[in-house]
């Protein structure tokens, strides 16, 4: 499947949802989406383009924003789809629904970035330790971790 | 009467690297449901990445994993450079490969090795073990160390192949490719081996793509996924020839059966890289900055899959790395093996996806059917496990 027959496949299917795709290098593609054409997109790509690995879910903060990258690999072709969401109530659909190997992955995003995963059952803490306090999540950019300095007395 | 009662096992291992916490719920022998916990080993890499500069990253994302060190250096050499919109030379690209397929070997070998000890035949262990260290003198020969190697960089290697150095490498892989149809052959006909590990670790291959497995576990399975094939990099597809490894076997024997052909296979491809190295340089001069983007690179790992997702955001430090190893990607379809499994079987089929972790040293039963308490340590389960399937008549 070239990189035409996908272009074509998902503006047919997401007819006016699809807010940037592009195509960056051989092999990988980037399709962003509103966060309410999520799980509609997720299911376009496992049934119509077969896409049905997924390799992970990033979370990241891109500083007025935060945003999950769903990184999907089928023969020849990575394809990542981006969602953001709010700052001040963060916030994503799960996928599990289509693909059901994301549980792990959306519990970390959750933990690091702090996105709430609407409809997932189960997020607990995945990575971060016991007793780690709530609503901090280090991979957001405005949270740095300082070192108490050494003092030689 | 039924009644389940909890086993917590791990998370901690002072000796390896990814301690991990299981709990099982247990009805006598089986496990009726098998929840995770992570995070013990939580180095906050990723974050890490951001405050350092590329080439200081390259040698931090090495040391993800001690095992998989050069996959995980590879992968992000080959994003930068995607972003950097450099490639390397011929004969760079070549060594690149030979590094990977050599760690694939020492791996796999190590895996063996690992299988046979948890079902308690440590003949075979000895076995795997004392060939390993034929393809760990290579590695030191071509590198300078056992672990960690140190090779890849950003448009290319770091030390040139010279002609003894190809000699010895031709001479290790023969030795080594005359012994391994013996462990094919052991590990998938010896009696008592297969009656511990045939049927064991069910993974059908409908869950297998569901739950997203990757490597060896979801190509035992009959899903001809690998990266090599699928997203091909440092010169396969095109300039090295390979060939997938797939069964439909399903189970831990499956799996073994899987890891030992593709050691064969791995020996042709390094046979074909030396036998057809090209000349030049092995590689080129990158920048220090990195033009703004963004790339997703995926390397073939021994485990499976290995993902890297890399911003740059125009300095000299990335914007954000994420990094996903093989091994989390293989926990979804763990978790389904184990429920149904024996309580005795829980160290072959953890071992049998090639776990970063063996970490489950202590384990205690925390209501115990008898009302008692008790501490098991993994030597203990391992017994254990040798013991319940002696008394069932398996004797290796």
């Amino acid at each position: 499947m070239t990189v035409d027959n996908i272009k074509t496949t998902l503006e047919q299917s997401l007819p006016g949802k699809i807010i940037e795709l592009t195509h960056p290098s051989a092999r990988v593609m980037f399709l962003h989406v509103a966060k309410a054409d999520l799980v509609a997109a997720c299911t376009v790509l496992r049934d119509q383009l077969g896409f049905y690995h997924l390799s992970t879910i990033t979370g990241r903060d891109t500083g007025d924003k935060l945003e999950a990258l769903y990184h999907f690999a089928r023969s020849g072709m990575t394809l990542t789809v981006r969602a953001q969401t709010e700052r001040s109530r963060p916030s994503l659909p799960t996928i599990i629904g289509v693909y059901p190997g994301a549980t792990f992955y959306e519990r970390e995003v959750h933990d690091m970035v702090g996105i709430v995963i609407d409809g997932h059952p189960d997020l607990r803490p995945l990575v971060l330790p016991e007793g780690w306090p709530d609503g901090i999540h280090p991979l957001r950019k405005d949270w740095q971790y300082n070192r108490e300095e050494g003092v030689i007395k | 009467m039924s009644e389940t009662f909890v086993l917590p096992v791990g998370p901690q291992h002072p000796a390896l690297k990814e301690p991990t916490s299981f709990r099982f719920k247990v009805d006598g022998e089986y496990i009726v449901d098998a929840d995770l916990r992570l995070g013990y080993n939580h180095r906050g890499m990723e974050k890490g990445c951001e405050a350092r500069t590329y080439v200081q990253d390259i040698y931090l994302l090495e040391r993800v994993c001690g095992i998989c060190s050069n996959a995980h250096m590879t992968c992000f050499a080959q994003g930068v450079e995607r972003l950097m919109g450099i490639e390397p030379p011929p004969r760079g690209v070549f060594i690149r490969c030979l590094m990977g397929e050599l760690e694939r070997i020492h791996s796999h070998l190590l895996w063996l090795g690992v299988a046979g000890h948890e079902i308690g035949f440590d003949t075979f262990f000895m076995y795997t073990w004392r060939d390993r260290e034929v393809v760990m003198d290579l590695l030191e020969m071509v590198s300078g160390n056992r672990v960690n190697y140190g090779m890849q960089t950003f448009g290319g290697v770091r030390r040139d192949l010279d002609g003894m150095q190809i000699k010895t490498l031709l001479e290790g892989i023969a030795a080594l490719k005359a012994r391994t149809p013996y462990y094919l052959n052991l590990g998938a006909t010896e009696p008592t081996m297969v009656a511990r590990i045939a049927g064991v670790g069910k993974l059908p291959r409908e869950k297998a793509i569901e739950l997203t497995a990757a490597g060896p576990t979801t190509r035992a399975s009959g899903v001809d996924f690998d990266v090599r094939k699928d997203d091909p990099y440092a010169g396969f597809g095109d300039l090295i020839p390979f060939t997938i490894v797939t069964d439909n076997g399903c189970d831990v024997l499956a799996r073994v059966v899987v890891r030992a052909k593709e050691m064969m296979a791995s020996y042709d491809i390094m046979e074909f890289i030396l036998r057809n190295l090209p000349a030049g340089e092995v590689r080129t001069k990158a920048p220090r900055k990195v033009p703004e983007g963004e790339t997703v690179s995926r390397v073939e790992a021994q485990r499976g899959e290995l993902i890297h997702y890399i911003r740059a955001n125009g300095t000299d430090k990335p914007d954000r790395v994420k990094v996903r190893a093989p091994t989390l990607a293989n926990w979804p379809s763990t978790l389904y093996m184990l429920r149904g499994a024996y309580l005795a079987d829980i160290p072959i089929i953890m071992a049998a996806i090639d776990p970063c972790l063996s970490c489950t040293d202590r384990m205690a039963v925390i209501s115990d059917v008898r009302g008692g308490e008790k501490v098991w340590d993994w030597e203990t389960l391992r017994q254990y496990g040798i013991e319940f399937h002696r008394r069932r008549g398996i004797r290796p």
